[in-house]
């Protein structure tokens, strides 16, 4: 024992049981990540319900404020405009949302299995996905461009007479959609073709030797199987159309006229080009409620298998 | 795969052709345009390859309207969120997937930042912007990189602790506890064994998040003004209704997106995982 | 490898001691009341089936997970609240658990670096140590780049790198191929002798607890069943969780009750009568009072199989017949229970052929079956 105390001492570390901060090393770790919650989203959430229900007005180095009751929201609901984009932000959703995940999934089912150049034919996705929506948006608007855009030169080609792309109302906001499917179904074909190769082969086996068709393999198999992935890409693209602001504004702003608000873009024309900020703070209130209102039952089921630590 | 008919065959392949070409196409049309001349840019018909190739709207943009400064604007911002976001973000998911703490606070930490994915960042614009406006300390965060760097880290959080949470959950548990063992403590654990593990996975992340703020254009264009305007506010900016210089814009286009493209390929392989998790998207 | 720790690596040992330790995970009881006493130097092994608590017991003891109840010692010190970092073990996990991002000599080299020895005493004792686990010339390979058996000596090496008071071993070499391990084992018992260090040693693989063991502890859920040297354990098993879980194929447990035959007391065994001697019968007069039922506990290599009836024989119906190469296993159906014998080769014996069994009552072994418990 003396001999090997002399060679050095490496027995126990000599912390006689364990410094506060690492007893309480969890709550440290999560710690910075309930402060940014703190300061970004607690107490931004508190003053948005706070201007709600007041006039609000900018001053030299602050704002002033007046509490004045239900009168923004009063107004929000006489407000045609609000409704109009409201409507318009759901139909941005839902349509948008509908079409990049069937034909996400249709692409995933088309090209099912491995191919040659799959790598290749991944990577060149993605760039749609990760392109700057500025740059996106820039790109389109020159394409619908009325006179020197390549669309209007092709239908020309055709003999048929050049479309108002993005000046017409009728057709701007579809014109627009097409650009966000343009850059996000290949989101929802990479998430969807991933889960697909990675489901397991023995229910098709089984299904195959009970002699069932296509279509009744993909309805009683590959769809179950599939729900969950299908499921999470659905939330994310609802979450992401929601908000939907870059692309339209960019191309449009909002326009022509105000035929394509959306909720972002009728809340940033209140708050930021009026300055009403109570009223923007009223109607943000009222966006951010009608979403957790319809994303919560969404979200706790696909949230329940990250909740408690692996064994 | 086995047994498919030619027919079948070449109708894949065929398919993949027109997917990559509608993907492809307005990507190559902007680059393409954005080396012709003002002549070529209005010829009827349009040149599918640039027949006279310039740099002039590359130059009018980047020196001459000096778009060089939002630039670094949008490259500190996008660093100082990727950097924030990543460590806060990487402790807590750390803390997440090794720890319990108590009353289910895991489950409710995870289930809050997930409400704040779903935040529109619209809503929580307006108070940010009023705060931001006012001295605080005598500074005055409005208008500021760091103020947008902030507030893009918070907004990329959620994502973060996802990913991470993931990664770690990868590495085996015991070479941790062998970590422990051996004499280090948790926190030494952490640096010396976890982190190194996760590594290319925190890369990734880092990479994603950066991509996410280096894009980011509503709070850009309310917490940004002059000083601390970033790139996509500068191009859009471009844009009037009088007058669009298209070839401007293309460059524009161009140069926003050639560092995310080199990036992206950076980090392709956890990209998958990354968009799963629901990162980086317009 | 013989003298192959030089003062270097000499141990600096620990006693061990539970003291009704407990360990719950919510409702379930992993561990209950355990309580052991492990000598300096001693190697003791704690066996049981999966589940058994086992490896929790250890988990507890090095730190790495929270004792619900009861008291833990290492030398003279409560380690229930310490890190493991301040209880001077060391460790070698099932999977080795060796850092995949680190070469070999900086897994060796952790557990001092985590120390802070300077880099010459550092270098110095890795390279002693990589040449007494025979992996000198690995030293710069990652692990993956290692078969299973060098990555097991990579293990032993960065627990004996720094002289801990306690080894704890988690099935080490359970990854390992049969070969190889049993190669392994004898270099681990030298080891062990060599370093006389407190060794804790889990497993679930009896042939390596009775060869390793000083004294083997036996756990079933939860519970600790029997410690002993392996040799008395085998020979007197507490219970008959021990006794049906020891011996390969373990003892054969027949269930019989009290009877008398001619006044003498005796055992009735699927219509049989066993006659008790005087010693089974002293043993027997000790069960329970109000209880008949016993079992009755007999090894496979102490069973005769008999072509005729004779006094105090069990009679049955051959099985089925197992060669092993070496030996020959008759298993017998003797109204339902069946009853395993150890036989030579060439003894003879034909699926459904009735044969009778006989042994020495005198040795059979005695259990309550309320209880589980041995009866003396």
């Amino acid at each position: 024992m003396a001999v090997d105390r002399a060679i050095g001492d490496d027995g126990p570390r000599r912390a006689r049981g364990t410094p506060w901060w690492e007893r309480n090393l969890a709550w440290l770790l999560v710690a910075p990540t309930i402060l940014l919650f703190i300061l970004f989203a607690i107490i931004p959430a508190l003053t948005t319900v706070s201007y709600a229900f007041s006039r609000v007005k900018m001053t030299r180095g602050g704002v002033q404020q007046q509490f004045i009751g239900l009168e923004n929201f009063v107004r929000a609901f006489q407000d045609p405009l609000v409704a109009q984009s409201a409507w318009t932000t759901i139909r941005w959703m839902f349509i948008v949302t509908a079409i990049e995940v069937v034909l996400g999934l249709a692409l995933a089912l088309l090209l099912s299995g491995n191919f040659r150049g799959r790598g290749l034919f991944s990577s060149l996705l993605i760039i749609p996905i990760i392109m700057p929506p500025v740059a996106v948006s820039v790109a389109w608007l020159f394409m619908y461009d009325y006179e020197f855009g390549v669309f209007n030169y092709l239908l020309n080609q055709i003999g048929m007479p050049s479309v108002r792309w993005l000046s017409d109302p009728g057709i701007a906001l579809y014109a627009m959609m097409a650009v966000d499917v343009w850059q996000a179904t290949p989101f929802a074909f990479l998430l969807l073709y991933a889960a697909l190769l990675s489901l397991p082969r023995d229910p098709y086996e089984a299904a195959a030797i009970d002699g069932a068709g296509r279509w009744h393999v993909f309805r009683t198999v590959t769809l179950p199987l599939l729900q969950p992935v299908l499921m999470v890409v659905v939330l994310l693209r609802l979450i992401d159309a929601a908000r939907i602001f870059d692309k339209i504004f960019i191309m449009t702003r909002g326009g022509p006229g105000s035929s394509a608000y959306t909720a972002t873009l009728t809340i940033y024309i209140e708050g930021f080009t009026k300055f009403d900020f109570g009223y923007a703070s009223a109607l943000s209130f009222l966006f951010q409620l009608s979403l957790i209102a319809a994303a919560t039952f969404y979200v706790k089921r696909v949230l329940a298998d990250y909740a408690a630590p692996a064994e | 795969m086995v047994g498919e008919s030619p027919w079948a065959k070449v109708g894949r392949y065929l398919l993949i052709a027109i997917v990559v070409m509608i993907v492809l196409l307005p990507v190559y049309w902007m680059i393409n345009m954005s080396f012709k001349t003002k002549s070529e840019f209005v010829a009827r018909p349009p040149t599918i390859v640039v027949e006279k190739p310039t740099t002039e709207n590359y130059y009018d943009l980047l020196v001459t309207q000096r778009f060089i400064r939002f630039g670094i604007n949008s490259l500190i911002v996008a660093l100082m969120a990727a950097t924030i976001s990543v460590s806060v973000g990487t402790m807590a998911a750390y803390a997440l997937s090794r720890f319990r703490l108590p009353k289910n606070f895991n489950y409710h930490l995870l289930f809050t930042m997930l409400t704040v994915r779903m935040f529109p960042p619209i809503v929580t614009v307006i108070p940010i912007f009023v705060i931001y406006n006012q001295q605080i300390l005598g500074f005055r965060l409005l208008d500021t990189q760091i103020g947008l760097g902030l507030i893009d880290a918070f907004m990329e959080l959620p994502f973060v602790i996802w990913m991470m949470i993931g990664f770690f959950r990868d590495i085996p548990r015991d070479m941790e506890e062998a970590g422990l063992v051996d004499g280090d403590s948790r926190l030494g654990v952490l640096r010396k064994i976890a982190i190194p593990l996760a590594a290319p996975g925190l890369a990734a992340t880092f990479i994603l998040v950066f991509i996410a703020s280096w894009n980011e254009f509503l709070l850009a264009l309310i917490l940004t003004q002059t000083k601390a305007q970033t790139l996509p506010i500068a191009v859009a900016g471009q844009i009037t209704q009088y007058d669009i210089k298209y070839g401007n814009m293309m460059a524009a286009g161009v140069i926003t997106t050639v560092p995310v493209l080199i990036l992206a390929l950076l980090a392709q392989r956890h990209l998958t995982r990354g968009l799963a998790v629901g990162g980086v998207t317009g | 490898m013989s003298s192959f720790l030089g003062s270097r690596v000499e141990g600096r040992s620990a006693p061990v001691s539970f003291e009704r330790v407990s360990k719950r995970f919510g409702a379930v009881t992993a561990v209950h009341e355990l309580t052991l006493e492990v000598p300096d130097g001693e190697m003791l092994v704690l066996l049981g089936p999966s589940g058994c608590g086992k490896t929790t017991s250890l988990r507890m003891l090095a730190g790495l997970e929270a004792i619900s109840d009861g008291t833990i010692r290492i030398g003279d010190t409560v380690v229930n609240a310490l890190p493991p970092r301040a209880r001077d073990i060391a460790m070698v996990f099932q999977s080795y658990a060796l850092y995949s991002h680190l070469t070999v000599y900086e897994n060796l080299a952790y557990p001092l670096r985590v120390r802070k020895l300077p880099n010459v005493e550092i270098d110095s004792r890795v390279r002693d140590v990589a040449e007494i686990v025979q992996i000198g010339e690995l030293l710069d390979r990652k692990p993956r780049a290692l078969s299973g058996g060098q990555r097991q000596r990579v293990a032993l090496g960065r627990a004996i790198i720094r002289r801990p008071a306690v080894f704890l071993m988690d099935e080490p070499l359970s990854n390992l191929d049969a070969k190889l391990r049993l190669h392994t084992r004898g270099e681990l018992k030298r080891f062990q002798r060599e370093l006389a260090t407190t060794t804790i040693y889990v497993t679930h693989d009896q042939a390596e607890a009775m060869t390793l063991a000083d004294r083997v502890a036996i756990m079933d859920g939860g519970v600790l069943q029997q410690i002993g040297p392996p040799k008395e354990v085998y020979a007197r098993p507490a219970s008959v969780f021990v006794a049906g879980f020891l011996g390969s194929p373990p003892m054969n447990l027949m269930e019989g009750r009290r009877a008398s035959a001619d006044g003498i007391p005796a055992i009735a065994i699927a219509g049989a009568l066993i006659p008790a001697t005087s010693g089974l019968a002293a043993r027997l007069a000790n069960l329970p009072s109000g209880s008949e039922a016993v079992i009755l506990g007999v090894r496979p290599e102490e069973i005769v199989l008999l072509r005729s009836p004779e006094p105090g024989s069990v009679p049955g119906e051959i099985f089925v017949v197992e060669d092993l190469g070496n030996e020959r296993l008759v298993t017998l159906d003797i109204g339902g229970q069946f009853v395993v014998a150890r036989t030579p080769l060439e003894h003879p014996g034909e699926m459904g052929e009735r044969k009778w069994f006989g042994f020495d009552a005198e040795r059979a072994h005695l259990f309550d079956p309320a209880s589980g418990r041995r009866i003396d």
